[in-house]
């Protein structure tokens, strides 16, 4: 779910006001974004799920101080990505199928697993590893800049690195990547994820 | 990702790219949306002819389309009103938003007749006029100022035909703290500061500071002062801050109506004040605070010299 920059403050500002509809509305706007970033960060749904939800009642909380001229998923980011700082001092990443592929609950697989649901088990599970090969910082900008699509100059502002540094941790964090597929998934289950023209 | 058509998202860049190796910068460049049409198009063919090139880029693409998969996302909105609203101590809604009960009411305005006298004890000298007793149009308005910014937008337009903008309408209630100053022959000047409370007596945001002023007021001037103020209120007692109550708003009345806040909104007024010139204007300056800016909306009564709508804006 995608809003522009005025309908958004519009609803940060009736959600300062206490409108609790508007309040659900900006949540729903950018939870899926903020998941999906923290799981592969974290490699396991139920910190993702902790860090997101707890960076919903922060931002939610101190919603008056929001700058209206900055971006508010720069901001609910930034307060995530601390909260995953201190999640990880406790926890390790966790990119493990009994994690990752098979976690029940009200948000997760169906009780009898199809061989479509068992393919996405194992990409799950093979994103998962790939990413545990990257640093974090490989990790943390390959996710903005290719899942999230943050401009390169975002980026360097969210980490504070030079843009320079951020290039050279995302063509690295990419080549590490390409080479663990290569060297541990075949040609067939790569192709499944390319929904671009092939150079042949 | 777009496919390869050099349409990319970034910067984009051409260069003198001739036959030969690619190298890896370009797959790099490619792929970080940095390649301009001209090099899209030579390096595609170069890439037909060079089957190692193009597989590493093709397994790079995979890798990168592997990470946009999409996730199965839980709800978090429920739990997380649940929440926050334990945590600020209700959610306001609808109508219910609008009903305030009276005992709060009159609670506030004790407590703006509380401020209000002390800071006429404060401020008032020999030869300073009563502002209410005062027959010109910003005293008019000033008496009207009753209840929210929204009321006072909404009076405004009425009165100048013209739209008139507020920082959204206050479907809540306010108290407020104000000074005034005014001087024959010079001008007067209000200042109201307002914090909106719910149902259950809670901040439910940040303050607005109405002004009023029949002589022209630098929005960036107003600004400067709002943030000055509201740090000072917001530093000496927490319960300003959206999730206090108002209880314990009026309970902190001792720590922030200090002298020091007295002065500074006195001198806020003043400063206002002082601006005067024997142009005929009457302007309205309203704000909301966001910690790091604010702003302002000025309005000007018709008869009236406007303000240059440059100086409305956020501050820097």
């Amino acid at each position: 779910m995608s809003m522009d920059k005025a309908a958004e403050v519009r609803l940060i500002e009736l959600a300062v006001a206490g409108d609790k509809g508007a309040a659900s509305d900006l949540i729903r706007a950018h939870q899926q974004s903020l998941f999906a970033y923290m799981l592969r960060m974290s490699g396991n749904p139920d910190i993702a799920e902790d860090i997101v939800q707890d960076a919903f009642v922060r931002v939610l909380l101190n919603l008056h101080r929001f700058d209206p001229r900055f971006r508010f998923s720069t901001w609910l980011f930034t307060i995530a990505k601390r909260l995953y700082v201190n999640a990880m001092q406790k926890h390790k990443p966790l990119y493990d199928s009994d994690i990752v592929g098979s976690r029940k609950g009200d948000w997760d697989e169906p009780n009898e697993p199809t061989l479509a649901k068992e393919r996405d088990t194992h990409a799950r599970d093979a994103i998962g590893r790939a990413l545990q090969e990257l640093s974090p910082e490989q990790r943390e900008i390959i996710l903005l800049f290719h899942q999230q699509e943050w401009p390169i100059a975002l980026i360097a502002e969210y980490t504070d690195m030079p843009e320079g540094t951020v290039k050279s941790h995302l063509h690295r964090g990419r080549r590490r990547m390409r080479k663990y597929f290569e060297e541990h998934e075949s040609e067939e289950f790569l192709a499944r994820f390319s929904d671009e023209v092939v150079i042949q | 990702m777009k496919p390869f058509d050099g349409s990319s998202k970034g910067p984009q860049r051409d260069s003198e790219f001739g036959a030969g190796r690619v190298p890896d910068e370009l797959i790099d460049a490619i792929l970080d949306g940095e390649v301009g049409p001209t090099d899209s198009k030579a390096l595609f063919e170069q890439l037909r002819s060079n089957p190692d090139a193009a597989g590493d880029l093709n397994a790079t693409r995979r890798a990168i389309g592997a990470l946009r998969q999409p996730v199965e996302t839980p709800d978090f909105a429920d739990r997380v009103l649940e929440t926050v609203g334990t945590k600020r101590g209700g959610w306001l809604s609808g109508r219910d938003r609008r009903r305030i009960g009276f005992g709060r009411i009159a609670a506030a305005a004790a407590v703006v007749a509380l401020i209000g006298g002390m800071y006429a004890f404060e401020r008032t000298r020999p030869g300073t006029l009563d502002l209410s007793d005062r027959p010109n149009a910003v005293a008019g308005l000033a008496s009207q100022v009753s209840d929210s910014s929204g009321q006072l937008g909404s009076q405004l337009a009425s009165r100048t035909q013209q739209e008139v903008q507020c920082l959204g309408d206050s479907a809540f209630g306010v108290v407020k703290l104000f000074g005034e100053q005014a001087e024959p022959e010079r001008g007067s000047a209000r200042v109201v500061f307002e914090w909106p409370f719910g149902d259950e007596g809670e901040i439910t945001g940040s303050p607005r500071m109405i002004v009023l002023s029949d002589q022209p007021v630098s929005a960036a001037s107003l600004a400067e002062q709002f943030s000055s103020i509201t740090k000072q209120a917001g530093a000496a007692e927490q319960s300003l801050r959206p999730g206090g109550t108002l209880e314990r708003w009026i309970e902190g009345l001792p720590k922030i109506v200090d002298r020091d806040l007295i002065a500074s909104i006195g001198e806020f007024a003043n400063s206002a004040f002082l601006q005067a010139s024997n142009r005929p204007s009457a302007t309205a300056g309203v704000t909301r605070q966001h910690d790091l800016g604010s702003m302002p909306v000025v309005i000007t009564l018709p008869g009236f010299e406007p303000l240059d709508q440059d100086e409305i804006r956020e501050p820097e």
